[in-house]
């Protein structure tokens, strides 16, 4: 799948400076993790040879989960299946994603609360041609959605298990966690 | 707030270019010289005059204390004033304020803003470098939404949803910002469009698609400030500031509304200290990332209503000539995005518009106009960074 500036360069074609557009190659840029057993193909369907051969490395970007000691506790959750978003007990808002303070009214005073998990689509977007992760590019047409909690917050995740003609506004859906290595499940959703 | 002590003397902007092969490109570092050279070339001010120097924080990687690096490299010495603005294709005018700020408080005196950034690197296969911290890398990312057209989509999706927006109506932004392309000679693109092939153009991150998406190229450009009384003696066409307004990071609510900008705090703000009305603006120099960016500015510029922006785009005359003069160098979308320093686009022509400038897409004698740049889209929100600008003709100070 070509990035977008090829698909520049060959459909735009002639400019002011004259030059022709050429073809390269576009490297992968890994950022993953090299744990055996993880979900190479990310949300994409399993591997019908998956006992077969060594499962490749998962490549796509990662979230660093130690980079702020504060989501930590976001992150291991996910591993257990479990989606929790912070709760202010000042002024009672919800928030995602996690912040050092509320970020409503800056109190301190928040907590964790686990999520009922489910929501509905407030925005979606069909992703045809992969410009800066062609990480994903084996996914297109893969559809990213900001998912509305019963909570309130908005969070953005990848949609799956429906066909990206079928995602509608208002729609449905509930989470799922995706284990892409031993340390990191990240939280999708589904139509319910 | 405005500016009544400073006045604007001129401008520079380099030719925009996509290089191919290493020894085609150009240096960060060049394109701030070629700028600075052009914007001082047809005045009487030297290097040696200026004591003010502002940058912008380019997409290309540079070192920590890049600003004073590059005036010692340069050679602009004995500066009271600096500045590096860091705000998307908001940097320009959100620099220039500052810029003006300073002259105004007597920080400064002669003032050169510079914004150059060299995002296409022969060497190099991606666009957008990725993120060392922050939610875009842990939040975003992960789910395959890198870049500003996936995260925008969102915005344009619920935009199309809840007023009936429609690619043809937003067509219009890319095909006449392509006609005023052709006319001007520093832009990248030089070939029209129609409508048939905006409509056909693939999807990136549906609905947005080719022909809604920048051209990004290397360049830089300059604007030159300094007080009223020495740009009177230092240009032919003085230009003044009328207004500059901010608004980052908007709130919009809990949750936020993603069809609304910062653009219309920034416009009350920028026109605070003027009689003029935005509907009476002689041209328009709106920060295109996205036609639909340019709907939405046009609502909170208050042309017309919250969601109307699309019918308006439909029904004014967007040309050069026209009754809605929009973009008139071509724009993002055809003139083309220096990485962070897009701004200057807007600005520049602005300027430009004012002094007559404007070659075989000059607004028929222009009295004031708008220039606008935004930046950065937010998590679950709309646009980050929101700067209006108002410029005069210099006479009517």
């Amino acid at each position: 799948m070509t990035g977008l500036r090829e698909v520049i360069a060959a459909l735009f074609g002639r400019r002011r400076d004259g030059a022709a557009p050429r073809q390269h190659g576009r490297a992968t840029a890994g950022a993953g993790s090299d744990e055996a057993g993880s979900n190479a193909d990310g949300p994409s369907e399993p591997r019908e040879d998956a006992g077969a051969d060594p499962p490749e490395p998962y490549d796509k970007p990662l979230p660093d989960i130690h980079e702020q000691p504060h989501a930590e506790p976001f992150w291991a959750a996910t591993t257990e299946e479990r989606l929790l978003v912070q709760h202010c007990r000042d002024c009672g808002e919800f928030q995602y994603f996690p912040r050092p303070w509320c970020h409503h009214c800056a109190s301190d005073d928040i907590e964790w609360t686990e999520a009922e998990g489910v929501g509905t689509v407030y925005s979606y977007t069909i992703v045809r041609t992969t410009v800066s992760n062609p990480e994903f590019a084996g996914d297109v047409p893969y559809v990213t959605a900001y998912v509305e909690l019963a909570e309130g917050p908005r969070m953005l995740t990848m949609l799956t298990g429906c066909s990206p003609d079928a995602v509608e506004r208002g729609m449905p859906v509930e989470v799922r966690f995706e284990h892409v290595t031993d340390d990191v499940a990240l939280p999708l959703f589904e139509p319910q | 707030m405005s500016f009544d002590s400073v006045g604007v003397v001129s401008v520079g902007e380099t030719e925009k270019r996509r290089p191919e092969t290493t020894e085609d490109r150009r240096s960060l570092e060049e394109y701030y010289t070629e700028a600075a050279r052009l914007t001082l070339a047809e005045t009487p001010i030297e290097v040696a005059d200026v004591d003010g120097l502002g940058i912008i924080a380019s997409m290309t990687d540079t070192p920590p204390i890049y600003p004073g690096m590059l005036a010692e490299t340069l050679g602009f010495a004995d500066l009271t004033w600096t500045a590096q603005a860091d705000a998307g294709g908001s940097s320009a005018l959100t620099l220039v304020r500052q810029a003006a700020m300073a002259i105004e408080t007597g920080a400064a005196e002669t003032v050169l803003c510079l914004g150059a950034d060299t995002p296409i690197d022969p060497g190099d296969d991606g666009l957008f470098p990725s993120d060392p911290r922050g939610y875009a890398k842990n939040y975003l990312d992960p789910f395959g939404t890198q870049g500003p057209t996936a995260r925008l989509a969102h915005v344009k999706t619920v935009h199309m949803d809840e007023y009936g927006t429609t690619a043809e109506q937003l067509s219009n932004v890319a095909i006449t910002q392509r006609e005023h392309a052709v006319a001007n000679p520093l832009a990248y693109f030089d070939s029209p469009i129609d409508r048939a092939e905006y409509l056909d153009s693939e999807f990136i991150a549906e609905p947005v698609r080719l022909y809604d998406c920048v051209i990004p190229v290397n360049a830089g450009f300059g604007v030159l400030l300094t007080t009223a009384d020495r740009a009177t003696e230092s240009a032919d066409h003085p230009v003044h500031i009328a207004g500059i307004g901010e608004c980052t990071n908007p709130s919009l609510g809990i949750p936020p509304d993603v069809t609304s900008t910062g653009i219309a705090p920034a416009t009350r703000d920028a026109f605070a200290e003027t009689d003029r009305e935005p509907a009476d603006a002689d041209f328009l120099q709106l920060y295109d990332d996205y036609p639909i960016v340019v709907a939405m500015q046009l609502e909170d510029l208050g042309l017309c209503a919250k969601g109307e922006g699309g019918d308006l785009l439909a029904s004014a005359d967007l040309r050069y000539d026209g009754d809605r003069p929009l973009n008139t160098s071509g724009g993002q979308l055809s003139a083309g995005q220096p990485g962070m320093a897009g701004g200057f686009v807007q600005l520049v022509e602005g300027v430009r518009q004012l002094q007559g400038e404007g070659g075989d897409r000059q607004v028929p004698d222009p009295e004031w106009g708008i220039v606008t740049g935004v930046g950065g889209i937010g998590y679950a929100k709309n646009l980050r960074h929101n700067t209006v600008g108002v410029l005069g003709r210099g006479e009517d100070a």
